[in-house]
């Protein structure tokens, strides 16, 4: 159990507040009133789950999560995801589909678990390559090209994510097996 | 400005579904199930996103605009999620990735 900051319990009410007003578009004092009827009922509820501890170090950590520096991140991330696209419609549309896919497995030094689940996220997101497996520091990647480039894709997005947290990244990435062979599994 | 709207949202939604179809073809073309699970989840994310991109462009900024944008988030949050959950149940279940067998060959 955890103590319960009143920033974000405000901050989570206008979130959810905009939320109601947005999808039901009336601005008049009976649905506005029902709309702050139901939200404070929800956070209610939520109550005993918002003090619950999901990971160990969800308490300890003294985020310094810089909000500039993530509009900067998902801009990359829109980038990254339209040039891979394009990349892996290029092979699926090409007639010998040229793919070679690979599992990557690599360590993170990254400062904690919200980062690795942006960083797990981000993997996803961006076409040719989905998270598999993470455990600790360690990630597994399933990957359809595994090519040098493709590994150098997850380096650069784990340095942007380490410098969500942190302003000076050393080696975010190490450890990297590709593994691209039935023995090697 | 009626027009660059409209010319805008064709572009847009005509980008959006050949990536659709290029998924769709994926899913037909390639050879197992974490490639294929390539296909759906990622291809589609800029499909939809560019779909929903064009509907944005063309009803303008209002009420409609802010709940495709609500959509947009929530596909682009639940996407990878969806296909994580996928893929790691299938690693878990015992399925084993396909690998290129012609290099071996070659070496």
């Amino acid at each position: 159990m955890k103590r319960i900051n009143p920033r974000n319990i405000v901050l989570n009410f206008i979130l959810m507040m905009a939320f109601w007003l947005i999808l039901s578009g009336y601005f008049d004092l009976f649905h506005i009133s029902l709309g702050v009827l139901s939200v404070g009922s929800v956070l209610w509820f939520n109550s005993k789950l918002r003090r619950y501890v999901f990971f160990p170090d969800n308490v300890l950590v003294k985020t310094n999560f810089s909000v500039l520096r993530f509009f900067y991140f998902i801009f990359f991330l829109v980038w990254e995801i339209i040039t891979s696209s394009m990349r892996i419609a290029y092979l699926i549309i090409h007639p010998q589909m040229p793919i070679k896919t690979g599992l990557i497995k690599f360590k993170t030094n990254l400062p904690n678990m919200v980062s690795k689940v942006i960083l797990g996220n981000s993997i996803s997101i961006t076409p040719g390559t989905v998270t598999l497996h993470i455990e600790g520091d360690d990630f597994l990647v399933h990957s359809l090209t595994n090519e040098t480039d493709e590994a150098h894709i997850d380096h650069s997005l784990a340095v942007e994510v380490a410098k969500l947290y942190k302003t000076e990244v050393e080696r975010v990435v190490c450890d990297e097996v590709i593994i691209d062979s039935e023995e090697d599994l | 400005m009626a027009e660059i709207q409209n010319i805008l949202t064709v572009l847009l939604i005509v980008t959006g579904s050949f990536f659709m179809l290029v998924g769709s073809i994926g899913v037909i073309r390639l050879p197992d199930f974490f490639t294929r699970s390539h296909a759906t989840s990622k291809s589609d994310t800029l499909g939809i996103m560019l779909i929903i991109l064009g509907l944005m462009v063309y009803e303008g900024f209002c009420l409609n605009s802010l709940k495709l944008l609500i959509i947009f988030v929530f596909v682009a949050i639940a996407n990878p999620v969806g296909a994580h959950a996928l893929a790691r149940a299938a690693l878990s279940f015992g399925i084993k990735p396909w690998f290129k067998k012609e290099d071996k060959k070659e070496e």
